[in-house]
């Protein structure tokens, strides 16, 4: 799941690199639309009789390289029926996924997720 | 005709048997082919943020689930599946769509909860937006 951030990174390369205030920024944006998504895919699992420990299954990790910060939002490998989200996300032979797609949960965040991207960086140069 | 009807009937060109959202089982509980597709499709999601800009706009998303008797056979049936879908564009009455997006695609797993031998399927993940 990728939310295209390529018109942003152009504005941050043509205004120069951004401040450290600006990166902070933008850090916590990252950190809230992954707690945003991870409660909005935990909703969707609620409920389930095949599958009652996905919601507290499903987490998110952030993490930064030299020039990308990145966030993974899924059912987590060693919590209680973790190791079944690709069952549950994608079915099996016969059976259907049992949970919506996880790219409606990124697609509901992203216009919340641009718009601060966007304020943190543009907001570095006011 | 429905954008998942219209879905359905391209997967129908490809390959056969396509089941529309539920495997057929035989008395033993295991599919009545081994080489088939299913299509999981949702009925479309609007967006009410910008009602004016979105009351007509509606996002479909849907899942084919491609199986074989080996990884071979579900990817063959993947691959005709992808190639129908993004080969041409799809047209419903009454409604201007975009071009399919081909969101994911999942290794290919081995199912071993079935009677009898494993089957083998892949999991690929579409959606588009459609307008009127």
């Amino acid at each position: 799941m990728r939310i295209d951030t390529t018109e942003l990174r152009q504005l941050e390369h043509d205004l120069g690199r951004v401040s450290e205030r600006a990166a902070e920024q933008v850090r916590k944006t990252m950190q809230k639309a992954a707690f945003n998504i991870k409660k909005d895919m935990q909703a969707e699992a609620e409920g389930s009789k095949h599958f009652p420990g996905m919601p507290a299954s499903i987490s998110y990790e952030t993490w930064e390289k030299r020039d990308e910060i990145a966030a993974e939002i899924g059912p987590e490998i060693g919590r209680r029926q973790g190791s079944l989200g690709f069952i549950a996300y994608e079915g099996t032979a016969r059976n259907g996924p049992r949970f919506p797609d996880p790219q409606g949960a990124l697609d509901r965040e992203a216009d919340a997720f641009e718009a601060y991207l966007a304020a943190a960086i543009a907001g570095d140069f006011l | 005709m429905s954008v998942p009807a219209a879905v359905l009937a391209l997967l129908e060109g490809a390959v056969t048997p396509v089941y529309d959202g539920e495997v057929p089982l035989n008395d033993k509980g295991r599919p009545t082919s081994d080489r088939y597709a299913v299509l999981y499709a949702d009925a479309g999601t609007r967006n009410s943020d910008d009602l004016p800009l979105t009351a007509d706009r509606h996002v479909y998303r849907w899942q084919v689930t491609s199986v074989g008797e080996d990884r071979r056979q579900a990817e063959w049936v993947a691959v005709r599946c992808r190639d129908a879908l993004l080969d041409q564009p799809l047209t419903v009455a009454g409604w201007e769509l975009t071009p399919v997006t081909h969101e994911s695609s999942s290794v290919i797993r081995r199912d071993d909860d079935l009677p009898g031998d494993p089957l083998f399927f892949a999991v690929d993940t579409y959606s588009l937006t459609a307008t009127r």
